[in-house]
């Protein structure tokens, strides 16, 4: 019974809702004389219709029906205005007299209004460049945001596609044992077509350079399971993969396209990659979205068969992350439930191999996850902006109106309605914004390409991100809205029913100024607020980042540069000639002026090649139960890699001469010495890790040193265990270390020069400093910050000029006030004394606003600042600071207008 | 400034549809505007959809033109009972739509002696 009491009750809410809002459209669209006669009847009317709709559809279609009756009112009532408002006054049959067209009306509002503008050029400059850069801003992120979190994926079912892998920590991106992912495969049933894939690459010889390409080994059915079969050919099959899988490969569209210039027959032709002839069986669609692209950061151009076999590695070899798509029925959540209890059952039957602990996300999620915090702290930060420069404009639309109060009264006095006066002062804003916001549309077709180009590129969605149809569109009804609602309050304040009469009378010389300096004061302390916001945000990602620069590397990276060696493998066939070539370079490097250090390994820091990790056995090990099995990033490397880097060892030993072992055949290849970093020590051995031994890949080894934790990833990212191991040659790419001596810029030629001298037909690639991989890991925290930082500046200018902009109009206002006081005896200190009291208020209150909205969207930015909390003392301490400063500055310039007054001149203009 | 059009009912030919739809509605029983709007829908199967402000606006025309006038205030008992304004057509609305009828029997007529519609004895079975 109660309940089909409230039911009533909230449909007559919403009704209501509904009537209020049909009323004020029809209102706002239709001219007078259609109101009086019939807008009651029309609003009665859709009253009805809307308490049918709400009960045979819901509400959902209720609001579909406003949204769309706004949209035909305003069509209505614009051509019934052209129509020129001929028509009855409501009295049966009459006919009348038809009024001033409103055609002509509309004509008449825009000339007053243009002419208006024109008269004064640096409120309408105001205006449309406010307009332009918070528009511009607002419409570049939002290309963003939209490309890349609100544009679903192209495949058909795209929100079905999921990635699999192990949590790392809690995204399940993590890689995987080939074995653990052949079980998921046949055991969890919310899952169907799974499909492995791991890194690829080689180097593709034939006509002109070598040239090193990367991509992909994918296992059968991979780009089927993604939704994007290849458009020529077909996919590999079963037979064709393994440890013997087939000498095929399908290419990416761009390789397609540029060495076999879009062959139609390139089906069955071949292709060498490593010295191995390759049979091309399929050509891959342009524009391909592969979660490879996105955890290896190039889109890639060869994919070959899966060599990884489930059945030849045990469950602690994780090479792989896999693909699948979520079975008929089922959702993410039960694919999860499925994946844990998978997990735990495979973690308890295999004991040794570390905890297993296997999820899925889907790709979408995958794709955005990392981006979508940054994404909207900006699209805020971005709108925050315009917000200010709107409300700025109705600051200046207030000052303005009552500075033409004049031309204002004499309309009214020659019979213009409220209304006409309204739509006078509205236009204006409405016309000086919406040419703002058509230059801020153009200025982010400019802004987006060059943002593109600050960003790290291995998000695959960038390539959507633009300036489309639907964004510029966006920015316009952004605009109207935000001009209409900067027009609308000062125009309303202004127009207030009293104070036409005030107009009328006396052209005002009135009371009614009180009011609207509360409302210009409380408009300042808003954008002072807001600013403060902004300020607070954009300090603590400055602190954020500089500590993030400052955090110990473990590694000296002054002058080290970094080459990425690719042995040909019919060259470089055993893992005893991998090693004796790359030992030749270190000597022949070693022995050059410009080196002061070489050395090489399987990995460097801040790159991305070989960084696997594993786990690791302990012999003896009874540790158990602390902190999960023994693992670690496993980096081979040569005798000098750590002493190259700079980093010294805490306890024991380097690696010397004896520990390496040079083989020409697999069976000869073992490890006899390991070196593990402090963080596996301190995890797994409580410290004493010297002397024991480490079982890895089967070789039993000793530990015979300790060395300091690297973050060879992200700066900001807590240490990890790391296994070091002799280099044996295990590994057909390796990366080449050298420290150049302090100003030597010939080292990358004297790299070139030496390694070609060895052997021309290994591909070399650029260079790089570690200082420059540092940059490109820290990109985008810095773009945030630069972003942020700029878009502060503008806040804060534009604080500060509402602020100076209100007080200046207060000089204004008051001259004569001030002359008398001054006349009176006052002094010029007290006069501006006086104005600088006032200007504290707006920023004291301001600054007050601010810093309670920032430390109550502090959690918002939490999960993107490193060392530093959202909360910080000394960032809000010093934008108080700053803010104080300015806004004393602003307040400064009208104190001493002030107190230069001339009290006879100004009682005498009075 | 435009004035009143002479009597003449072929003055007003064509009608638009909405305006034939409203008349014709009117035609058989007075009624208020949410009454038109629903008779109209379920005359036309959803073809015909007026949107209160554009029926107004129709409404308004109308009257100016004498087609249609008011005919009171008073309680709609299929609603809740509130005061509506009802319509009703004129002589004129009246003679109009005849007129508007006749001119589109006379378009279906040469429909079919160009055999762009089946005669009606054929279509019968």
């Amino acid at each position: 019974m109660k309940s089909s009491h409230d039911r009533r009750i909230d449909e007559a809410r919403w009704l209501r809702g509904a009537e209020t809002w049909y009323r004020v459209l029809v209102g706002f669209a239709f001219p007078a004389n259609f109101r009086q006669s019939h807008a009651a009847d029309a609003v009665l009317a859709f009253r009805d219709l809307a308490r049918q709709v709400l009960r045979q559809r819901g509400r959902a279609a209720l609001l579909r029906l406003c949204a769309l009756s706004a949209a035909r009112v305003l069509a209505q009532g614009v051509a019934e205005r052209w129509d020129g408002g001929a028509g009855a006054t409501g009295t049966s049959g009459a006919v009348a007299r038809p009024r001033l067209r409103s055609a002509t009306v509309i004509r008449t509002d825009l000339l007053h209004a243009l002419r208006a503008l024109r008269a004064s050029p640096h409120f309408t400059l105001a205006v449309v460049l406010t307009f332009a850069v918070g528009v511009g801003v607002n419409t570049s992120v939002f290309s963003f945001v939209r490309g890349i979190l609100l544009r679903p994926l192209p495949m058909a079912d795209a929100d079905r596609i999921v990635l699999v892998g192990q949590r790392d920590p809690t995204l399940p991106t993590g890689v995987t044992s080939p074995r653990a992912l052949q079980a998921v495969a046949g055991q969890v049933s919310a899952l169907e077509r799974v499909a492995a894939f791991a890194w690829a690459g080689g180097i593709l010889t034939g006509d002109g350079e070598p040239v090193r390409v990367t991509g992909a080994q994918v296992g059968p059915g991979y780009f089927t399971t993604l939704g994007q079969p290849p458009v020529l050919g077909r996919e590999f099959t079963e037979d064709e993969s393994g440890r013997r899988a087939a000498a095929v490969v399908i290419i990416s569209h761009r390789l397609w396209r540029d060495r076999f210039g879009g062959a139609p027959d390139v089906i069955g032709r071949t292709l060498d990659l490593d010295g191995q002839r390759r049979e091309i069986i399929g050509v891959l669609a342009s524009g391909l979205i592969s979660p490879h692209d996105f955890a290896f950061g190039d889109p890639g151009d060869v994919f070959v068969p899966m060599t990884w076999n489930a059945g030849e590695h045990h469950l602690g070899i994780r090479v792989l992350r896999g693909v699948a798509r979520l079975a008929p029925g089922a959702t993410l959540e039960r694919a999860n439930v499925e994946l844990a209890a998978f997990s735990e059952a495979l973690t308890a039957n295999n004991p040794g191999y570390g905890q297993q602990d296997i999820g899925a996300v889907t790709l979408r999620e995958y794709y955005v996850e990392g981006s979508r915090d940054t994404l909207l702290l900006l699209q805020g930060a971005v709108f925050l902006v315009l917000v200010i420069g709107a409300v700025n404009v109705m600051n200046l639309t207030i000052a303005r109106g009552i500075e033409r109060r004049h031309g204002l009264a004499v309309r009214a006095a020659l019979g213009a309605g409220r209304s006409a006066l309204l739509r006078t002062v509205v236009l204006e804003v409405l016309l000086a914004g919406a040419l703002g916001g058509a230059l801020g549309v153009f200025l982010a077709v400019g802004l987006v390409p060059f943002l593109l180009g600050l960003m790290p590129g291995n998000l695959p969605q960038l390539a959507w991100v633009r300036v489309d149809a639907l964004t510029a569109v966006g920015g316009a009804a952004a605009t109207l809205l935000v001009a209409l609602l900067a027009g609308l309050v000062p125009a309303v304040r202004l127009l207030d029913a009293g104070q036409i009469a005030d107009l009328t009378r006396s052209g005002f010389r009135s009371t009614s100024a009180v009011g609207h300096r509360r409302l210009q004061q409380a408009l300042a302390t808003a954008q002072v607020g807001l600013a403060v916001t902004l300020l607070v945000g954009a300090a603590l990602l400055i602190r954020s980042f500089t500590s993030l620069m400052k955090v110990d590397l473990g590694y000296d990276p002054a002058g080290v540069r970094v080459l990425q060696i690719d042995l040909p493998a019919e060259r470089y066939a055993t893992a005893g000639a991998r090693l004796r070539f790359l030992s030749a370079v270190g000597e022949r490097l070693a022995a050059r002026s410009e080196v002061a250090a070489v050395s090489f390994g399987s990995t460097a820091p801040q790159h991305g090649l070989n960084n696997f990790s594993s786990s690791v056995g302990i012999v003896g090990w009874e540790e158990r139960n602390r902190s999960g099995n023994p693992w670690g990033y496993v980096r081979a490397v040569s005798p000098h890699y750590l002493s190259t880097l700079g980093l010294a060892l805490s306890e024991g030993r380097a690696f010397e001469p004896a520990d390496y072992v040079e083989a020409d055949s697999p069976a000869e290849l073992h490890m006899r010495a390991a070196i593990v970093n402090a963080e596996f020590a301190q995890r797994f051995l409580s410290g004493a890790a010297l002397g024991r031994t480490l079982v890895l890949w089967g070789d039993s080894m000793e530990i015979v040193g300790v060395a300091e934790p690297m973050r060879y990833a992200f700066p900001g990212a807590d240490p990890e265990p790391e296994v070091y191991v002799p280099f044996d040659g295990r590994l057909t790419s390796a990366l080449l270390v050298v420290r150049g001596r302090p100003g030597d810029v010939q080292l990358p030629a004297v790299i070139r020069d030496v390694v070609r001298a060895l052997d021309a037909s290994v591909p070399l690639q650029r260079i790089p400093t570690l200082d420059e991989l540092i940059a490109h890991t820290v990109a985008v925290p810095r773009l945030l910050m630069v972003l942020m930082g700029g878009m502060a500046a503008v806040a804060l200018g534009i604080a500060a000029l509402g602020i100076y902009g209100v007080l200046a109009f207060l000089v204004a206002r008051r001259r004569s006030e001030i002359g008398i006081r001054m006349a009176l005896g006052a002094g010029a200190a007290q006069v501006s004394g006086m104005l600088l009291r006032e200007g504290a208020r707006l920023v004291i209150s301001g600054v007050a606003l601010g810093l309670a909205l920032a430390w109550a969207a502090g959690r918002l930015l939490g999960a993107l600042l490193y060392g530093v909390t959202p909360r910080d003392p000394v960032v809000f301490a010093a934008v108080a600071g700053v803010l104080g400063l300015v806004g004393l500055l602003a307040s400064w310039l009208p104190a001493l207008r002030a107190s230069r007054v001339d009290p006879l001149q100004a009682l005498r203009d009075g | 400034m435009s004035t009143r059009r002479s009597a003449d009912p072929t003055q007003f030919l064509p009608l638009k549809a909405r305006d034939y739809e409203i008349l014709f509605v009117l035609a058989r029983e007075e009624l208020h505007g949410y009454g038109l709007m629903k008779e109209i829908d379920a005359r036309t199967d959803g073809l015909l959809k007026l949107e209160p402000a554009s029926l107004y606006r129709r409404l308004r025309k109308l009257m100016t033109e004498g087609l249609v006038e008011e005919a009171g205030e008073r309680p709609a008992p299929e609603a809740d009972d509130e005061r509506r304004r009802y319509y009703r057509i004129t002589r004129l609305g009246r003679a109009v739509l005849s007129a508007e009828a006749a001119r589109m029997r006379s378009l279906v007529r040469e429909a079919e002696t160009e055999r762009l519609l089946p005669l009606p004895a054929k279509a019968e079975p």
